[in-house]
């Protein structure tokens, strides 16, 4: 435009076409080019849309008062045919790779065909002069957009659909209305064939009430084609009022009158908000699609969890290794202590009748093959404790599997004999052949002077066989005595000595029992206090990780929708704009 | 074995492997009851009228969003079947405007005394689309023949068997009156858009016939009242000039002081067609109202009924037998279906019956027509004239079996001729095979 002042729709226009281009929306930008130029054409191009057989080609004909469309016989139009002004009547049609010029009635058959892309006719005709250009259009085929036959983006200021008073509008052409009334800014219902129709009046009215509930800005116009043409035959002024087309050309005369202003306005206004609207709806989506939680954040999330799991596990396992522990201390005590006890029963039971001065050396090496047996399974079962409590610790690293074991394994120890002391044998009291003399003189003496005085007495002397015979069996009898209590004795020593061995082995053997248990218990305190050190610090590594990636994630996420944001401030501030322009 | 009992034993036995499928039980039931014809269409195409028309009363709209049975009856009644409810009487007034009834949930029977009823039962769909599987035959109405207009046609023959026999359908183009601006000459135009779509092989295939038809002009010529006739012959008496301005337009047809009440029953094609006819010599009202129904496209369409449709009724209740068994067969699966399925496609192969129809229904529409004598027997010989022997041999008289036995056999060796190569057209000698079928069968009923 080269003109002085562009108009401010045009500016508007120009700008929310660059806001297409520059979202990528080619198609719309050149949709509202195509829009611009047609703009700025001063011709009124109006779209005549419609089912089959409401009246479309006979509503241009009545409009202009000539035969140019080819009506009746069912002869449905097959080409969309511009018609408009030229000094001298004449049919272009317009193929793919040609154009081919003929007359009007030449035209006929190809316009009902559908060989060409269009039929252009141009007739002298005052109405058509200002600028009015006519478009009539092959019948609706529902479910298409009303410019299926017309290409992308046809030049269109007004719509009219015909649609005959005889009947009420269908769905499918409230349908196309819909559909024309997103693009087109004025949009007309033709009520054709209001001859025919007996109470057109009402259906006009139910017209009018449908298409306001359906939200559709269209002004209803009742016609008719044929009293139209009848009064331009006879020339009959008030039949022509009654045909209803003053009305309908009086308001496309103020079309093309005002199309540089009020209709190119709200025809920019209009193809700008609708192109920024669908620019915009992607925006929106992905603006609330950019709220919702990223792959980072549930990441972080997990993390955390994990985190607080490794915790919880870290109280859990030290409970179970302390507790098993000391019921393992307390166990390992009383299965000593049990063995020596039981040790003990059978010495004692030894020594009810053996006697230590001769049996010792045989019962010392029992005792202490003995004492080694108890010292040696005590230690077994201590260890398999020790590797069961282990297991039962790393169950709680399931993840880890068998690596949460430690790698080392306890033995019994080889030098438990150290533990056990050698046994000394009790001091015995020997009974000497001289003690067992004087002790048989000592009783002896006793029965001699006994039954020596007796036998006295009868007059026998002190010293006699039967006195000597009595000494001799009270003797014998006082040795005898006496070996025995010595015998009790050393049985008694050699008890007491055993009880002492065996309290003393006890002694050691569960000291080193309990260090054993201690030494157990510190290894696997650390072993399982570094594998919970590593996991924890491969799982804060990784909340660490994820907790930057999460930050990283959400600063793109608000920029992203800073930028959002931005484009769609800037979009409502044009599409604002686009409105304050048709409310001017 | 013929076509009705060959059906019907086949419902027998699907009916004993099928117990549980109600709706083949009713198929036994509707042998016995005349031909149901629904008539189909969108809001406004006209069905109502169509059934005025055709009853030759005013005995529609009514109901609302239900489909309306029209049956014969010695008085008028009406009767309601709600659906999982028992049927019960309603109460029937009956006014100047057609019969009214109260609201009713669920099908609507009405009892009517009247002739046509006597042959077949009449059911006005509703528009939201019915299920048709209660017809044997359908009057789709549409007001043009696009292809969206055909899809409830389409989705008429969705199975196998309706799409072997597409002869329960006749498409019937409403508002013929309207082509043309609603000049005298819309009648004759829409005849000829009529021909054009029956020779279209998308519509062809799909109906038996397209008939077109001004439905309030045939409406009203069935019930067109001596005081009518006499308005409309005043108006014929008038000058043209004054006549035409009169017929304008409805509004100066009434600003005339014309009765509105005729232009509601005719419509302007209407009366502007009855002036015409009046002035020219269709006099009584008789003979006007006759004119009217030919030229409405009534009387071609109830001759279309009454030939191609109540005269076959055996055949469509076969028709409608055989779509039942087939959609209980596609239903589930039983160790008979396999079987019964095979004697289903032999009773359709075999059936020369829906072939015959179709044949009636295309004499007319052949690409190159067979000459008058022989388009005129291979008629009759179908069964366009009658389906008994003496109909289809066109024996005037009484004749023995052995004399019809002649007449059959000269025939048949005739039209052997024809089918093997006495035509040059391919679809005339496809033609001439269906006749010489009938022929046989004719012989074979006759016991050779």
């Amino acid at each position: 435009m080269s003109t002085v002042a562009t108009p401010m729709w045009v500016d508007i226009l120009d700008s929310a076409a660059q806001a297409c281009l520059v979202h990528g929306r080619t198609d719309l930008a050149t949709g509202l080019r195509a829009r611009r130029k047609q703009l700025l054409d001063p011709a009124l191009w109006v779209i005549v849309l419609g089912e089959p057989g409401q009246g479309k080609s006979q509503l241009i004909n009545a409009l202009i008062n000539a035969p140019v469309c080819p009506v009746g016989d069912a002869g449905t139009t097959g080409t969309p045919t511009v018609v408009r002004h030229a000094e001298q009547p004449g049919v272009t049609l317009v193929h793919r790779t040609a154009r081919t010029t003929l007359t009007v009635a030449e035209a006929a058959p190809h316009i009902r065909g559908r060989e060409a892309i269009r039929a252009e006719i141009g007739v002298p005709r005052a109405l058509l002069a200002g600028g009015l250009t006519l478009v009539d259009t092959p019948a609706a085929v529902p479910g298409e957009p009303w410019h299926a036959r017309l290409g992308a983006h046809p030049p269109a200021d007004t719509v009219v659909l015909a649609s005959a008073a005889t009947a009420e509008l269908t769905v499918a052409e409230l349908d196309l209305l819909r559909d024309a009334a997103a693009t087109v800014p004025n949009v007309v219902v033709a009520l054709t064939k209001t001859d025919l129709a007996t109470d057109w009046r009402a259906v006009a009215d139910r017209n009018r009430q449908r298409l306001a509930s359906a939200g559709i800005a269209a002004v209803v116009i009742p016609v008719s084609a044929v009293l139209r043409l009848h009064a331009a035959r006879t020339g009959d002024a008030v039949l022509n009022a009654e045909s209803g087309f003053p009305e309908l050309i009086v308001r496309l005369n103020r079309d093309v009158a005002g199309k540089p202003r009020e209709l190119a306005r709200s025809a920019a206004a209009q193809a700008s908000r609708a192109a920024l609207e669908q620019v915009a709806a992607p925006l929106r989506a992905r603006l609330t699609s950019a709220s919702a939680p990223s792959q980072a954040m549930a990441r972080l999330t997990e993390a955390q969890r994990a985190l607080d799991d490794v915790r919880r596990r870290h109280v859990r396992w030290q409970n179970t290794l302390n507790d098993d522990i000391s019921d393992l201390v307390s166990n390992i005590e009383y299965d000593l202590r049990d063995r020596t006890r039981q040790i003990l029963r059978r010495v004692d039971e030894t020594f009810e009748s053996a006697d230590p001065m001769t049996a010792w050396d045989e019962f010392a090496g029992w005792l202490d093959a003995e004492l080694k047996d108890a010292a040696e399974a005590n230690f077994g079962w201590l260890i398999a404790q020790c590797e069961w409590i282990s297991h039962r610790v790393a169950a709680h690293f399931g993840e880890y599997g068998p690596d949460a074991l430690p790698t080392w394994r306890m033995h019994v120890p080889d030098d438990l004999d150290r533990l056990v002391p050698a046994i000394e044998q009790p001091g015995v009291e020997k009974f000497t052949i001289t003690q067992k003399a004087l002790t048989g003189l000592r009783g002896s003496y006793g029965g001699i002077l006994m039954v020596g005085l007796a036998t006295s007495l009868a007059g026998m002397p002190l010293i006699n066989p039967v006195s000597v015979g009595a000494g001799a069996i009270l003797g014998g009898k006082t040795v005898h005595d006496e070996s025995k209590t010595l015998l009790k004795r050393r049985q008694s020593a050699a008890r007491t000595r055993t009880q002492r061995h065996v309290d003393d082995f006890f002694l050691l053997v569960s000291k080193e029992a309990k260090d054993t248990v201690r030494q157990a218990h510190r290894l696997l305190r650390d072993h399982f206090i570094d594998l919970t050190d590593r996991l924890q610090d491969a799982i804060v590594h990784s909340v660490r990780t994820a907790k930057l990636a999460a930050d990283a994630d959400v600063a793109e996420t608000e920029r992203r929708q800073r930028e959002i944001e931005i484009s769609l401030r800037e979009l409502a501030g044009l599409y604002r704009q686009a409105q304050q322009l048709q409310a001017a | 074995m013929s076509l009705a009992s060959a059906a019907q034993a086949l419902l027998d036995d699907t009916v004993a492997a099928y117990p549980q499928v109600t709706s083949l039980r009713h198929q036994r039931h509707r042998w016995t009851e005349p031909l149901r014809v629904a008539v189909a269409g969108r809001a406004g195409s006209g069905k109502s009228t169509l059934v005025n028309a055709l009853v030759g009363d005013k005995v529609a709209p009514i109901g609302d969003g239900c489909t309306v049975w029209y049956q014969d009856g010695t008085s008028p009644r009406a009767t309601a079947y709600p659906p999982d409810l028992d049927p019960y009487e309603l109460p029937l007034t009956v006014t100047p405007d057609g019969p009214r009834t109260g609201q009713v949930d669920g099908d609507l029977v009405i009892h009517w005394p009247s002739r046509v009823l006597r042959q077949m039962t009449l059911l006005d769909t509703p528009s939201g689309g019915a299920t048709l599987d209660d017809a044997d035959a359908v009057l789709h109405l549409t007001p043009a023949a696009r292809p969206a207009d055909l899809a409830p046609l389409r989705d008429l023959q969705s199975s196998a068997v309706a799409r072997a026999t597409p002869v329960a359908t006749v498409l019937v183009l409403s508002r013929a009156d309207e082509i043309n601006g609603g000049r005298t000459d819309a009648f004759v135009t829409a005849r000829q858009i009529a021909r054009r779509h029956a020779r279209d092989p998308a519509v062809r295939d799909l109906c038996l016939r397209v008939h077109p038809l001004g439905g309030l002009a045939a409406a009203t010529a069935r019930t067109l009242t001596d005081v009518e006739f006499e308005t409309l012959a005043h108006l014929a008496a008038l000058p043209r000039t004054d006549t035409d301005g009169a017929l304008l337009s409805t509004d100066r047809y009434l600003a005339a002081g014309l009765p509105a009440e005729l232009l509601h029953r005719l419509g302007l094609p209407g009366v502007r067609l009855a002036v015409v006819l009046a002035r020219t010599g269709h006099d009584t009202r008789l003979t006007l109202a006759g004119e009217l129904a030919r030229r409405s496209g009534l009387t071609e369409l109830r001759d279309t009924i009454a030939h191609s449709l109540v005269a076959r009724t055996e055949a469509l209740k076969a028709r409608a037998t055989l779509l039942a068994v087939e959609s209980a067969l596609d239903g589930q699966w039983t160790p008979k279906t396999d079987a019964l399925r095979v004697r289903l496609g032999r009773i359709l192969a075999e059936a020369t019956e829906f072939r015959e129809m179709r044949l009636v229904a295309t004499l007319p529409e052949l690409p190159v027509r067979f000459p008058a004598e022989l388009e005129a027997e291979a008629h009759r010989l179908a069964g366009g004239d009658g389906t008994d022997i003496p109909a289809r041999l066109g024996l005037d008289e009484p004749t023995d079996a052995p004399g019809m036995r002649r007449h059959c056999d000269e025939a048949l060796l005739r039209w052997q001729v024809l089918a093997e190569g006495g035509v040059a057209d391919r679809r005339q000698r496809r033609a001439a095979t269906i006749v010489v079928e009938s022929c046989a069968a004719i012989l074979d009923r006759l016991g050779v």
